[in-house]
């Protein structure tokens, strides 16, 4: 055993708390420089006119220092968050050896380096029973103590290997040497996690996914602003799509588990994400177009959830459920849509800021086959979307904003899975275009007023119309007059038109994701005042 | 003699040694601030590891150090020897251009190649 009473009596944990403070301020430091190389190094260097073998090789290397560093920074960051949670768990041990020893001090038992102590007997009372009684007694308080004590020691180290193993990780692969860094940022994820495990944080610790967002919500506010940047990058997959987060941690999560599964990956997915991380990126500073990333994840076909302006800020907020054969491929197109329905509605509103729109791939798509006349993907898909529009109103501050859920194709039979299912969508208003059904007989099936159902159909759109129709599997076309719901109309053709810039189609749909259903123009129903 | 247009013709680009001197004296600030950055942090973790003297942590922290100290040293001599190839590079384009009789092909720094 390597831990001491005298040890761990004098160990000075004000030396570790200022290593930390040390490896944090190294931290925000070597992030300033990786900074002023992308700034001020890189772009001149692209313009300074510098070509041929030389000027190959310099930027070349600059790019690669500038990784360096980044790399760098992000290690120091989590050394110093090893090192603070290092000393907060030695300084719980030591607390409680301290108290021991006044507990011993209590009992009149003596102390010192090398533990607890009876005091000497005193021979004048030494043949009384009574004085013999107390001395028992007095012995046996020793013996617990010092059990207490030698587990205590045992804790400290086990403490003290599970920090030095920690440290050992976060020593640079190959120091001084042009080492791998695809290596070393692979570890990062799993250095993380040692670190987040020494700061007391498991992965079992975390509210799971089926749970309710509210509390999730509540969790996330009850952990440190530091640990919260920890658990990030340790569980990005788990707290990237646990809903009721806020968008902006979500977002950094996504981005690191998809920069992860871009280093880790071999998938099928691979090109796709790649496309994805570019857009996003593409879009970075781009307010109030900035994207964030709500979800990700590169099993199976690929899944993404990407909003068009925060939505934890925003005043409303679509959620845009697409149809058949939509996979992390072509999750472009989604987002143009997303983007196209953003401008038209961000116009109708007084502020830049005040609209989010989020294309949402958070279900399985059906294929071209017999999935798609099938119930299942919507079910499941129903309670994902239900799910995510409660950690949507959930993590808004201060109050929920005016959210709408938007369908098109099987994705209104999505919707309306999550509508008619429970105590219904947590939403203002419902949105469908395209629909060959919600799986309801009439909008007042919904959990909503009728009044803030609302479809769209454009006259040779063969799902919601003679295709829809002939089989009947989803249910009565929303658009149809008997379904109870707002047909709005619509000037564009096809099935995928509903959303083409400048259109009525899409004008109709952004003024119902404002509010501004008096802009509405309707070819039947009422719309709300 | 040619002239600074009859240069930037043997390679088809005007090169700026002012941006380059630029970038050299941003590399060097670095450089510079990663040394003291890593000097800082040393003389932070080395008390640390000795109050840990003993424990298997204490050893840890002491190879944080060390390592640590490896890797700055190295990025501190890169980033050194960049910046001062850019000096280098915009001091053999500005006499190229004032001279005028060089290949710009010869004033390319040697630094760089087979590094």
């Amino acid at each position: 055993m390597t831990a001491t009473v005298a040890r761990l009596r004098h160990l000075n944990l004000a030396a570790l708390e200022v290593a930390a403070h040390s490896w944090r301020r190294q931290a925000q430091q070597l992030a300033e420089c990786e900074d002023a190389i992308l700034r001020e190094v890189v772009p001149p260097l692209e313009h300074a006119g510098w070509s041929g073998p030389a000027a190959n090789d310099a930027k070349h290397k600059i790019g690669w220092l500038d990784d360096q560093l980044r790399v760098a920074s992000s290690t120091a960051r989590l050394i110093a968050h090893a090192l603070e949670a290092a000393a907060t768990r030695w300084r719980a041990i030591q607390n409680r050896l301290h108290q021991l020893f006044e507990d011993a001090t209590q009992h009149g038992l003596l102390l010192d380096d090398d533990g607890i102590h009876l005091p000497a007997a005193n021979p004048k009372f030494i043949h009384f029973e009574e004085y013999q009684a107390q001395r028992q007694q007095l012995a046996t308080a020793a013996g617990l103590l010092r059990r207490r004590i030698h587990e205590l020691l045992e804790a400290a180290d086990r403490l003290d290997a599970e920090v030095a193993e920690t440290l050992g990780r976060l020593q640079p692969a190959s120091p001084g040497s042009d080492g791998d860094l695809v290596l070393e940022q692979r570890d990062v994820v799993a250095d993380t996690r040692a670190v987040a495990v020494l700061a007391g944080y498991r992965q079992s610790d975390l509210p799971e996914h089926d749970g309710d967002p509210m509390r999730a919500a509540e969790w996330w506010r009850s952990v440190a602003p530091a640990d919260r940047a920890l658990l990030l990058q340790a569980f990005p997959q788990h707290l990237g799509s646990l809903d009721g987060l806020p968008a902006d941690d979500r977002d950094v999560a996504n981005r690191a588990h998809l920069d992860f599964c871009l280093i880790d990956g071999q998938g099928p997915n691979r090109d796709a994400a790649h496309r994805l991380r570019e857009m996003l990126r593409a879009a970075d500073g781009n307010r109030p177009g900035q994207m964030l990333l709500l979800g990700f994840d590169d099993a199976g076909d690929g899944q993404a959830v990407v909003a068009i302006g925060n939505p934890d800020r925003a005043a409303h907020t679509a959620v845009f459920v697409p149809g058949i054969t939509n996979v992390l491929g072509n999750m472009g197109s989604q987002i143009d849509r997303a983007n196209d329905l953003h401008h038209a509605a961000d116009l109708m509103t007084p502020a830049a800021g005040d609209v989010s729109v989020i294309a949402w791939l958070g279900y399985d798509t059906p294929e071209k086959d017999g999935s798609a006349v099938g119930w299942e993907r919507s079910r499941l898909g129903g309670l994902s979307l239900d799910s995510f529009v409660n950690g949507l109103n959930a993590a808004h501050e201060p109050s929920p904003s005016h959210v709408t859920a938007i369908g098109h194709s099987y994705g209104s039979t999505v919707v309306g899975e999550a509508a008619r299912g429970g105590d219904g969508l947590a939403v203002g208003d419902i949105v469908v275009a395209g629909s060959p059904g919600m799986h309801a007989g009439d909008a007042s099936q919904l959990h909503i007023d009728p009044r803030h159902v609302w479809a769209g159909h454009a006259g040779d759109d063969p799902v919601s119309g003679w295709l829809g129709n002939a089989s009947g599997v989803h249910g009565r076309e929303p658009h149809v007059l008997s379904f109870g719901a707002n047909r709005f109309g619509t000037d564009t053709t096809g099935h995928g038109g509903y959303w083409q810039p400048g259109s009525l189609s899409l004008n109709n749909q952004a003024a119902i994701v404002v509010g501004n259903y008096s802009e509405v123009q309707l070819v039947h129903g009422m719309a709300p005042r | 003699m040619r002239n600074k247009a009859e240069l930037a013709e043997v390679r088809g680009v005007a090169v700026d040694p002012a941006a380059l001197r630029a970038v050299g004296t941003v590399l060097l600030d670095t450089a510079t601030k990663v040394r003291r950055v890593n000097l800082d942090v040393e003389a932070d973790t080395v008390p640390a590891a000795r109050a840990f003297d003993g424990w298997l942590s204490g050893g840890a922290l002491d190879g944080l150090v060390r390592f640590w100290q490896l890797e700055f040293t190295a990025t501190f001599d890169r980033l050194g020897a960049l910046g001062n190839g850019a000096f280098e590079a915009a001091s053999n384009y500005t006499a190229a251009d004032q001279a005028a009789h060089t290949e710009l092909t010869s004033v390319d720094p040697q630094y760089f190649r087979g590094r």
